[in-house]
Order: structure tokens, then C-alpha cells, then sequence
């Protein structure tokens, strides 16, 4: 026990910002979970910077130049087109960034309002949503993606929903295995018989208490998140072209491989680090929020 | 008795997600912005060709009668006719599918012989360097794209080193030599006694496999080393080394045997995950796969094709559910 | 005359929450009970004889058996073969997918060199001498399928089998019912009496061991308060052994 006096908190506000502190304070003692919070805000800052940080335009093609290995003036050299790879790589996160901001920021949600739904209706409704969730798992998740990429074609948005689609069900399942243990609980029935109904329990008592452990499943999901992405750009379903994407990169510069390795190298690298930094901060999170998943 | 009526839930359960399956694959396909009766009969075709050929495809039915005849067709294991090459679809998975289970059975092994001894080092050596080591190694295993990965394998191994064969499955003169009864090159070149074949079949399965099991390595080391450290803490190790046992001995015989069923579960799980790796890896070592006939076959928007594709990896990661769900709770003789 | 065993000044903890205090015992082939309340530390002391610390676990202090010191010597001659441990649950001190059986033969081939035939006769005859009354049916069971009694017979067979000369019983009889544990206790009693062997029974129970053991340590909170013949316990002055005896309710007669 600490010698000094801690104070009590003298409002739930006030209660909320300690637990937050403590959590930010145990976070960065943890030095791995640190570098992956460093990455992450870099890829953020890179993909919403990249206009000020890029040295070249990443659309200009310059065919004169196509194919240079790294020099001085291109730090990573040039692609099939000319164009300036660093460069691409610097607006390329750019897709990165709006895949992971658009599923992380609405698919756990999803799934949390779906999960929720089933544990606390019980019955027909869990079963049938349940049921839903298991089709959707039953695929993987790429093979689902390209499946619903090809009958509605390529497109950001289109790889968006079939990513959303592949990814939702773990969340509800989470959700719905919190659902069920807290419903059972003393402080729930408390509630209940103060009156307050179902709908507000679940927003605002069950719904809050499951999200520590969906925030760890989402960081580490944004993993493979990123890597679908980059898969349905390699395949050439992702964002249409010339925009810069780190996968459909690796796939044009596939061609010249053998002998111009860096073109496919350095977007291949930028996907690694990104990937790696989503999931130390993912297990980070959860060292800190849920070590039981250890 | 209990166990029918578990039996009996897992498999109800199981055909519902197959009947989901089914349905959401069918809607996808009745998705796609192109008109499959264009795709038959061509742009300059008659409106009376086009009808004749529209009925005869079932498209002026309602959808729910649409969707009876597809899973009718799919009991009969007819999953259409394939656009591109007017074939039917389950012949041309049959012929692609045994080159993804090849690749997929090659990379589980090695991941399987390499991840669990590592696991059980990790495990032994706890918050040591091998356990670190570990971490770092399967950390990069789940953050670096495999298409990459293969990519730069490639790059490495086949053409700077030239320790590898190239991309396909077998050097291009011995394609086709020996009579394909199982579709497994290794099978049937050790079957036709065909040295050449079952060496140029090895030299190109390596590089692929190693690259695919490096994933499965990651994975599999990493639950290894959580359900060793499990055990190790638990009082019947203890009393085990108190017998006087050898430390060797207490990790493998002991604590692993008691990991073994959850172990079959993680492997089991890591072959799924390598079915859906494959499709990556198979476009960049051009293997003749269930992968790749997916990915051509959606970029050519042969959607039978695809749909069939969809279906039948779907169906496999089903049976592999079932499989851990219901087969492996009966190994452990603790449940029995 | 060596001691059997001497534990000198044992300090031992968890990290930081120190739970032994500078313990020392000395016994020789006696039964030595060491009772105390839970958290005393007494499972401690058993595991740092066997130098087998439970994990994030420290130990500091000198241990001998017959003379060796323990921090120097090869533990693994040792143990089984010279001490052995009969652990308190033995739903979990077995292994649970390796049969009774093939745990004992386990032994009977590291510390007998017995295989094959040879060893099997050799589980079968020691599962007789725990008094289990079906040897060849028990020999094939898993732990889970035996009861507590049998359980603890079994465990018995398996860490008998090196033919130790000390013999740690740690709470042997604290998860059985009372009739059980009597049968239990009264196995203990022949077994140690036959082969000779040194006993280091730790309990809580201070009137169970009363009548079994020649003397009784005393642990309160990490030290040894007290250390005396077990005829003397009930004339024990000490606030701590008598609190001790006055829990126990008696069995009625």
C-alpha cells in the first residue's frame, strides 16, 4: 500500500479521469505497448500530414525516371511510373488510416449493440443473431471480402463494407458473453427494481463494462484489418488507381521483383510497421485492461 | 445418454450455418451488377434467345424458388457451369482444390515441428531470452503480409541464392508425367516410383510451405507456450519433479500431455487460417490452387466460379469447426 | 547421531510479502509434525526441502539432508529416492491424462530400473500395500475416476516407490472426510513404522497429530513458536499451541 494519502475522488468524473490516469501511467510503463501507441499516432500523423511531409507530388509520373533505385533525391527511389515511392508510401497511409478509422470506429459499436441486443433479449432474437453471426464467421474473412468486392466491384467503399461485414461478428459474440455474465449480477437486479428499463440498463450500465474488453479486440483486429486491407489491394479490389495503396504498390511493383526489389520492398514495409504497431498497442490494452486473455 | 443429443445440437448447428452459408452466397452473387444472362448468350443475342435463355437459367422465377434450385443443385454437388472456360465448377475445384491442401498440409507441418518445440523452450525458459525470442518472432508473424513475405522469399531465396525453385508447383516438363490419383504431386510421384517428379514437386513445395508456415509457427508457438505455462503451474508438476523427474521429462511427457487436445484444437484452427492465407500466397508463386482459381476467377467476374470457390472454403472451415467443437472434447480423457 | 533433516534460519517469501521468518527445525527418523494456521508458511518449508519454490517464490537459508547441503547437492538423486512428498489433493498433485498406474511404474523405472513385467508387478504390489482392494482395476484408472481415499493411497504407492528415507506428508488427509482420513492415517502409520522411514507431517490440526507424531513444531505467522513431545501438548503454556488444540472440536466418543 502507498505511504501517501491517496485522495477520494470527489465526483464520478473525477473517479472516471484517476482510472484513466492510472491506465495511461501502467500503459507506459509497458514499453512495447508504448512503441505501438508511438507508431500508431505517426501513421496518423503521416496519412493526415502527408501533403506538408512528401517531397514529391505522388501522382506525377516521370517515365524517364522510372525504376531509379533510392538516391538522394528519391529516398526510396521511383516506381514503374517514375513517381516518387516515398512519397506514395506518405499518401498511401492515407488508405490505411481511413480503412482502420472507418471499421474501428463503427464495426465494434455495431457489434456491441448487436451483442448486447442478444444477451439481454434472450430467445428468438439471440438465436437468430447468433445464428447471423456464425454465418458470417464461417467464411474467412478474406475470402468473404473478395467475394462480396467482386459482385459489387472495387472500390474503397465497397472493400469498406465487405471488410465490416467479415469482421462484426466477434465483436457481437464479445458483447453477448459480457452481456450474459453481468445480467445476472446484484447490481443489475438493483436497478431493475429501481425501475429503470431494460433499454437503460443496457446503455448505460452493461454496455459501458463491456467495452474495455472490445477496445483490446478492436486495437488487435485493426491488425488484421490492415493486412485484408492491403490483401484486396494486392488483388487490385482496393482504392482504384493512380491513388497511392500500399498493397496494390507491392502488386505493380511485383512485376519487376527480381531486379528492382525496392519498389515492392518499402510499401511492404510500411503495411509490417503499421500492422505491428496496432498490435502492440492491441496487446498493450490488453495487458493493462483484461489480463485474463493472456 | 448425453452424448447423441451434444452430437445431434453441434451437427444441427453446423448444417444451420451451412444453410447461412448458402444463402449469403447466393445473395452476393444476385448482387453483382451484371446480368448473368448477358454473360451466356452475348450482347447481340435476340430478345427471344435472351428469354428462352433467362428461363432456362431460372431467372424469372421468384428468388425463393431461385434459392431452392441452387441448393438443390449444390446437394447433386452441381455448382454450375464456370463462364471462362465452359466447364463445370466442381470439376475444375477438384482439379485445383488437392494443390491447396498439399501446400496448406506442408505449411501446418512445419509450423507444427518448429512452433511446438518452441513454444515449450519459451515456455520452460519463461521471461528468458527464448521467450522473448519467441515474442519477436511470432509478432512479426502477425504483422507482415504473407503476399510480401512470398514476394521477398522469392526474391532471396529463388533468385539471388537460387536455394529454391521458382514460382508453380513443378518444373514445366514434368508437368502432368505421372497419373494424378489423389492430386497430391508428393502422393502420386511416390506412387509412379517417379524420382524426378517427387524431387522437382519437393523443390517447389519448400519455399511456399516455409512461407506459409511461418504464420502457422507463429500461431501455433505462441498458444503452445500459453497452455505450457498454464501447466506449469499447476500442482501435479510440482509433485512430478518432486518424483525425481527429469526437467525433460516433465515438460514433454507431462505438461504437454496435458496440452495435446487444446494443442489439436490450435492446429486445427491454424489450417483454417493457412486456407485463407493461401489465396495471397498462391498468386505470387503461381500455384495452380483453390486460391488462385478464386482470384482469377473473380477478376475475369466468373462468378459461378467464385460463388462455387466461396462455397466450398466454406464448407471446409464448417467441417474444421465441427471438428474442434465436437471430435476433440471426446479425445480428453478428462470428458470422456 | 545425524540429523535426518536440518532446516537453518529459512527465510523465505513472495516477492516482497516475506513469509518465513529464520524457521529452523532438526529431526531425525522421528515424525516431526509442523502444525500451524493457514498462510504460516508450512507448505513453504516442504517445498524448500525438495528446493521445488512455487512460482515467484524466494528461499534464503541452509538445508541438510543426513549431512548434505541441500543448496549444493544434485536434487534430482535425491528426490523420490530419498525424500519424497505426498501432496494434499490428489486431484491435482496426479496427472490427470496419464493413468495411476503407468505414474507409478514412472517412478519404479527411474529409481528401480524396473521396466516391462518386471515394473507392473512391482505397481501392483505397491498398490496392495496402500490396502487398495482391486490393484489390477486401479492400476488402469485415471485420477479423476478415484475417489479421495483412493487417491491418496495412490499417491502414497507412486512416492514410495524410491524407497525414501524421509517422507513429507503435507496435509495428507486435509481434503478426505473424517473416516476416511483415519484409514488414511492409520496406512501412514504402518508404512512409516515398517520401512523405517523419517516422517515431516504438516497439518493444521493439532489433535490429529497429537496421537500420531513423537514431537510437534509449532509455526505461528512465518516462526516457530514451539517445539515439544507431543505427550506434552496438552500441558503446552504457549497462548498460540493452546488456541491451536482448543479449535479442534473432539470427535464424539
Amino acid at each position: 500500500m502507498t505511504a501517501a494519502a491517496e485522495a477520494v475522488p470527489g465526483s464520478n468524473l473525477a473517479a472516471r479521469i484517476a482510472a484513466w490516469r492510472e491506465t495511461a501511467r501502467t500503459l507506459a510503463g509497458n514499453r512495447a505497448a508504448l512503441a505501438g501507441v508511438v507508431i500508431v499516432l505517426v501513421l496518423a500523423l503521416m496519412a493526415l500530414m502527408a501533403p506538408l511531409l512528401a517531397p514529391a507530388d505522388p501522382d506525377v509520373q516521370n517515365l524517364a525516371q522510372r525504376l531509379a533505385p533510392p538516391s538522394a533525391h528519391h529516398l526510396l527511389g521511383t516506381d514503374e511510373l517514375g513517381r516518387d515511392i516515398l512519397s506514395r508510401i506518405l499518401f498511401g497511409s492515407r488508405a490505411t488510416l481511413a480503412v482502420v478509422a472507418a471499421i474501428g470506429l463503427s464495426v465494434p459499436a455495431a457489434g456491441l449493440a448487436i451483442g448486447c441486443l442478444a444477451g439481454m433479449s434472450g430467445g428468438f432474437v439471440d438465436l437468430v443473431l447468433m445464428r447471423t453471426a456464425d454465418v458470417f464467421l464461417a467464411f474467412p474473412r478474406l475470402i468473404l471480402a473478395l467475394a462480396l468486392v467482386a459482385a459489387m466491384g472495387p472500390g474503397l467503399s465497397h472493400a469498406l463494407i465487405a471488410i465490416g461485414l467479415a469482421a462484426w461478428p466477434p465483436y457481437a459474440r464479445l458483447a453477448r458473453a459480457e452481456t450474459l455474465a453481468l445480467r445476472g449480477r446484484d447490481f443489475i437486479a438493483a436497478a431493475r427494481l429501481g425501475g429503470a428499463s431494460p433499454a437503460r440498463i443496457l446503455v448505460h450500465h452493461i454496455a459501458p463494462l463491456c467495452l474495455p474488453s472490445l477496445v483490446v479486440r478492436a486495437s488487435l483486429d485493426m491488425a488484421g484489418v490492415i493486412l485484408t486491407a492491403a490483401g484486396l489491394g494486392f488483388l487490385g479490389l482496393g482504392v482504384a488507381p493512380p491513388t497511392a495503396e500500399w498493397g496494390a504498390m507491392i502488386a505493380a511493383g511485383r512485376r519487376f521483383v527480381l531486379e528492382q526489389w525496392w519498389v515492392a520492398a518499402a510499401p511492404g514495409v510500411a503495411i509490417a510497421v503499421a500492422t505491428l504497431g496496432f498490435n502492440l498497442l492491441g496487446e498493450g490494452l490488453r495487458d493493462v485492461l483484461d489480463p485474463r486473455q493472456r | 445418454m448425453r452424448l447423441p443429443l451434444a452430437l445431434l445440437s453441434l451437427a444441427a448447428k453446423a448444417a444451420l450455418t451451412l444453410f447461412g452459408l448458402l444463402l449469403v452466397t447466393f445473395l452476393i452473387a444476385r448482387v453483382v451488377p451484371i446480368d448473368p444472362v448477358l454473360a451466356v448468350v452475348g450482347d447481340r443475342a435476340s430478345s427471344e434467345t435472351y428469354a428462352h435463355a433467362r428461363a432456362e437459367m431460372g431467372l424469372d422465377r421468384p428468388v425463393a424458388v431461385q434459392f431452392g434450385r441452387y441448393v438443390a443443385m449444390l446437394t447433386t454437388g452441381d455448382l454450375g457451369e464456370s463462364a471462362l472456360t465452359h466447364e463445370p465448377v466442381t470439376a475444375d475445384i477438384a482439379r485445383f482444390f488437392p494443390a491447396t491442401l498439399e501446400l496448406a498440409t506442408a505449411a501446418t507441418l512445419v509450423g507444427l515441428a518448429l512452433g511446438v518445440p518452441m513454444g515449450v523452450a519459451a515456455a520452460a525458459r519463461h521471461n528468458r531470452w527464448p521467450d522473448h525470442a519467441l515474442r519477436v518472432l511470432s509478432l512479426f508473424g502477425y504483422s507482415v503480409p504473407v503476399f510480401w513475405l512470398g514476394l521477398m522469399a522469392l526474391v532471396l531465396f529463388y533468385a539471388d541464392l537460387g536455394w529454391a525453385a521458382g514460382p508453380g508447383r513443378i518444373d514445366p516438363w514434368l508437368d502432368d508425367v505421372v497419373p494424378a490419383h489423389t492430386g497430391l504431386l508428393l502422393v502420386d510421384g511416390a506412387l509412379a516410383g517417379n524420382g524426378a517428379v517427387l524431387k522437382s514437386a519437393l523443390r517447389h513445395l519448400a519455399l511456399p510451405a516455409f512461407v506459409l508456415g511461418y504464420y502457422s509457427l507463429a500461431y501455433i508457438s505462441r498458444m503452445t507456450r500459453s497452455l505450457m505455462l498454464e501447466q506449469l503451474g499447476q500442482e501435479y508438476i510440482a509433485v512430478a519433479r518432486a518424483k525425481g523427474l527429469s526437467e525433460t521429462r516433465v515438460l514433454w511427457r507431462h505438461a504437454l500431455g496435458n496440452v495435446l487436445v487444446p494443442l489439436a484444437t490450435v492446429v486445427t484452427i491454424a489450417y483454417a487460417q493457412l486456407l485463407e492465407g493461401s489465396v495471397l500466397t498462391e498468386t505470387v508463386f503461381a500455384w495452380p490452387g483453390l486460391g488462385r482459381y478464386i482470384t482469377g476467377s473473380l477478376l475475369s467476374l466468373d462468378m459461378n466460379a467464385v460463388m462455387g470457390g466461396t462455397v466450398v472454403v466454406g464448407l471446409v472451415f464448417i467441417v474444421l469447426n465441427l471438428l474442434v467443437e465436437g471430435v476433440y472434447r471426446r479425445l480428453d480423457p478428462r470428458t470422456r | 547421531m545425524t540429523a535426518l533433516l536440518e532446516i537453518d534460519e529459512l527465510y523465505a517469501g513472495f516477492g516482497a510479502a516475506q513469509v518465513l521468518h529464520g524457521v529452523s527445525i532438526a529431526m531425525t527418523r522421528e515424525r516431526l509434525a509442523l502444525v500451524g494456521g493457514s498462510g504460516a508458511g508450512k507448505s513453504l518449508i516442504a517445498r524448500a526441502v525438495l528446493r521445488l519454490p512455487p512460482p515467484g517464490a524466494w528461499l534464503k537459508g541452509r538445508i541438510a539432508f543426513e549431512g548434505i547441503d541441500l543448496a549444493h547437492a544434485d536434487m534430482r538423486a535425491l528426490r523420490g529416492r530419498r525424500i519424497s512428498w505426498i501432496a494434499q489433493d490428489p486431484r491435482l498433485s496426479l496427472n490427470p491424462v496419464m493413468r495411476v498406474g503407468a505414474q507409478i511404474e514412472e517412478g519404479l523405472h527411474l529409481h528401480r530400473r524396473l521396466r516391462g513385467r518386471a515394473a507392473r508387478e512391482a505397481a501392483l504390489a505397491l498398490l496392495e500395500t496402500v490396502r487398495l482392494s482391486e490393484p489390477a482395476r486401479v492400476h488402469g484408472l485415471y485420477p479423476h475416476e478415484l475417489s479421495g481415499g483412493m487417491g491418496q493411497r495412490a499417491m502414497i504407492a507412486m512416492m514410495l516407490a524410491g524407497e525414501p528415507d524421509l517422507l513429507i506428508a503435507d496435509e495428507p488427509t486435509s481434503a478426505l472426510d473424517a473416516s476416511t482420513a483415519m484409514q488414511v492415517l492409520d496406512l501412514l502409520d504402518e508404512l512409516v513404522e515398517r520401512r523405517g522411514m523419517g516422517l515431516l507431517f504438516i497439518s493444521h490440526d493439532l489433535r490429529l497429530v497429537e496421537g500420531f507424531c513423537d514431537r510437534v513444531a509449532v509455526i505461528e505467522a512465518g516462526r516457530i513458536v514451539e517445539t515439544c513431545a507431543a505427550s506434552a501438548l496438552a500441558a503446552s503454556r504457549h497462548p498460540y499451541t493452546s488456541r491451536l488444540l482448543a479449535a479442534r472440536p473432539r470427535l464424539a466418543p
